[in-house]
């Protein structure tokens, strides 16, 4: 019941001309962004880019200099409305005992310390370490540890959860269990704020993504529509023999051809315009022998953000 | 306030739950409870263990005839041994058959040898008086007065009256002494503690978690106020637990004047030792616990506490060496006895042991109470800055630019 009616709120995040300055110098500077219930964020930043700073004004650690958080039009209040949170840098009591400080926890933020043992009930079976529910914290593994983590975020059953880095540390196993975690509270209807440098994991989960850099977004929007404005022009084409196929491109030196090599493993052919694609299509199907495909090579997540954040902090 | 209670209440059982915690009330309990049968089982007589100790067994060695003789009899709480010479008196005290020796050279002359001189020894002294007692005696006989007359001479004392109109210091001394040393005690242990505690959260970054869920304020101060409820319902418990082991064997103290002055503390006593013992706690705990917030590493704790446990002592030392040497009114206890930090123990001190104007006792209290409050929001103040900050801890007056603003 109570499952069903959380689905039912949808909720949307405004951030608007976020500045910030600690002392002189200055951390954000104008930061905007939208995000929506049910789906994924991806905020990405190198480090020392603004990430943590941003969340804690979204979490009312501090106030901002000027710009605005709203929810729904109206200012966030972080008394109303949950917010789960995986900080970057873990940490917990590491002398406590583990359902002891998870209810601590969520009391402090409100939750009646019944509902709260619910939900941790429900999540450590999930996670599978329902027998480690009253240990020491510093008695469990390090990827435990990590999941007791993410129950402490999830306690207070938020409506928006924001994860960063949730998969820093995590071997094959532990990082699947945390993915089907993060794609259910996307269909469960929560909003996701999701940092990370591993890119798939972005790639997997946001539609839309924030690049921060120097205090300021360098880029926002979907990755789809960030891939597509890039220009398609770069092709990788496959056949039987990637160095006789090169060959036989650079030798018959077409006009449209800008660089042909071997990236990876790969010929990748970069024409002129995007234009020339019918033409390139039409010299491989005639002169290379067994091509399976030509594909648009689409920049990856990380070229992306190597070609917005290289350079400058 | 919600949170401040469950901060509050997590702080309080943290504390009451810990090894430390526990093995300290034991030690305190065992320890009261010893000390105050103690009496009960033991044969005062032998070795009292709060009280005077003294030589017990004396060698004298007689150069003049009959001297010897008559301070065996009258020392009767000695054991006395008398010598032929004075080699046998050197050597009975050399291998400690003996605590002190007498060499008596002429009637009104003699020396006293002792291992070591017990501050509370007064031998030589009585040995003093019965050899003039036996002089006047020999002299007044030869002036032809009768035994009858000479002993209403030597028998004649003063009879003082002393009347105390404010307090009696040697009776008050002990239990001050005890008080300004619990809370100096409190301070120090139950301020590194809470200092302790903050600086932990820091570094084990559970901060991150606890910023994100609660406010700084109710953190700050449901950790300063349930570290103290712990230490204060600690010392209240013991302190119970020794007025009833104390009632219990209160007989065997009667003698005791000492022990007994203790738990005949007078009621207003122990409501100024209540509040001046949580002001005085609240306002160290505050800075403790917001110089903690500092931190980042716990080895940079003790760099950062250091200033607050300096003042403290400093705040001990004066009215303790003040108290100890009678001059519990002096200038400087005057002063000391207004200024927030140092209030707590000097004007109780002298609440305790001397006769203060009520209007400055009011005074001294208000100025407490509003330096507590003041603190408490400059503690909240750093906390606030602190907990956020990581790296290299600031210097004082970093910190302080940063409050300004």
């Amino acid at each position: 019941m109570r499952l069903l009616y959380r689905m039912a709120i949808k909720m949307n995040l405004t951030v608007n001309e976020i500045h910030k300055s600690f002392g002189e110098k200055q951390v954000l500077k104008g930061i905007s962004f939208s995000a929506k219930s049910g789906k994924a964020l991806g905020i990405l930043g190198r480090n020392g880019a603004g990430k943590t700073t941003l969340i804690r004004i979204i979490m009312q650690v501090f106030g901002a200099d000027s710009g605005t958080v709203l929810l729904d039009g109206k200012p966030i209040n972080t008394e109303k409305i949950h917010i789960g949170y995986l900080p970057e840098e873990r940490g917990l009591y590491p002398k406590q005992k583990i359902m002891t400080q998870l209810l601590y926890f969520a009391e402090l933020k409100g939750i009646d310390k019944k509902s709260a043992r619910l939900t941790a009930e429900k999540h450590f079976k999930e996670l599978q370490i329902e027998q480690y529910k009253n240990v020491r914290l510093d008695t469990l593994s390090k990827g435990n540890q990590q999941k007791i983590q993410l129950i402490a975020a999830l306690i207070s059953d938020p409506d928006i959860v924001i994860l960063d880095e949730p998969f820093s540390g995590l071997d094959p196993v532990n990082a699947n269990m945390l993915k089907n975690i993060v794609k259910e509270l996307i269909s469960e209807g929560k909003m996701v704020l999701f940092s990370s440098h591993q890119m798939n994991y972005i790639e997997e989960f946001c539609d839309d993504i924030i690049i921060l850099n120097g205090g300021k977004a360098v880029l926002s929007g979907s990755i789809k529509q960030i891939k597509r404005s890039y220009e398609r022009n770069v092709f990788e084409v496959s056949p039987q023999d990637s160095e006789t196929a090169l060959s036989v491109i650079l030798n018959a030196s077409l006009p449209y051809v800008n660089k042909a090599e071997i990236v990876d493993g790969k010929l990748t052919v970069t024409l002129k315009s995007e234009e020339n694609k019918p033409e390139l299509i039409k010299f491989a199907a005639e002169n290379i022998p067994d091509v399976d495909g030509i594909c648009v090579k689409e920049p990856t997540l990380a070229d992306i953000f190597i070609h917005y954040t290289e350079g400058s902090v | 306030m919600k949170q401040f209670a469950k901060v509050f209440k997590f702080e309080f059982l943290n504390i009451i739950r810990s090894k430390a915690f526990i093995f300290l009330t034991l030690i305190l309990f065992i320890g009261s409870t010893a000390v105050l049968f103690y009496p009960r089982f033991s044969n005062s007589q032998k070795a009292p263990l709060i009280g005077e100790s003294k030589p017990s067994k004396l060698a004298v060695f007689d150069t003049v005839g009959e001297l010897g003789e008559y301070i065996k009899e009258n020392m009767t709480s000695y054991e006395v041994i008398l010598c032929k010479d004075e080699t046998e008196a050197a050597a009975l005290l050399k291998d400690n058959t003996v605590d002190a020796s007498i060499t008596i050279s002429s009637p009104l002359s003699y020396t006293y040898s002792v291992n070591d001189m017990s501050l509370y020894d007064e031998t030589a002294k009585t040995v003093s008086e019965l050899l003039q007692f036996k002089y006047r005696e020999t002299r007044l006989a030869e002036f032809g007065l009768t035994e009858s007359q000479i002993a209403e001479i030597q028998s004649a004392v003063t009879v003082p009256e002393i009347k105390i109109v404010g307090n009696d210091q040697a009776q008050s001394f002990l239990y001050t002494y005890i008080l300004l040393f619990m809370l100096y005690m409190a301070v120090i242990a139950y301020g590194q503690m809470i200092a302790q505690s903050v600086a932990t959260e820091k570094s084990s970054r559970a901060m991150e978690l606890l910023i994100t869920s609660a406010k700084p304020d109710s953190l700050i101060f449901g950790k300063v106020l349930g570290t103290g409820f712990a230490g204060l319902s600690q010392m209240l418990v013991i302190l119970l637990w020794a007025l009833l082991c104390y009632r219990i064997n209160a007989p065997f103290w009667a003698d005791n004047f000492l022990v007994a002055s203790i738990f005949d503390m007078p009621v207003s006593l122990i409501i100024y030792t209540a509040v001046f013992f949580v002001l005085g706690f609240l306002i160290y705990a505050f800075l403790y616990g917001a110089f903690g917030s500092l931190a980042s590493k716990m080895e940079d704790l003790s760099t950062l506490t250091t200033p607050l446990t300096f003042l403290m002592v400093i705040a001990f030392i004066v009215p303790i060496t003040s108290i100890s040497s009678g001059n519990v009114d002096s200038g400087l206890m005057k002063v000391l006895s207004f200024i927030p930090f140092c209030s707590p123990m000097a004007m109780f001190a002298r609440i305790a042991m001397s006769t203060v104007n009520p209007l400055h006792i009011a005074i001294s209290i208000i100025i407490l109470i509003l330096s507590n409050i003041g603190i408490g929001y400059i503690a909240v103040l750093i906390y606030r800055m602190g907990i956020l900050m990581y790296g290299k801890p600031p210097k004082i007056t970093q910190v302080l630019k940063q409050l300004k603003k």
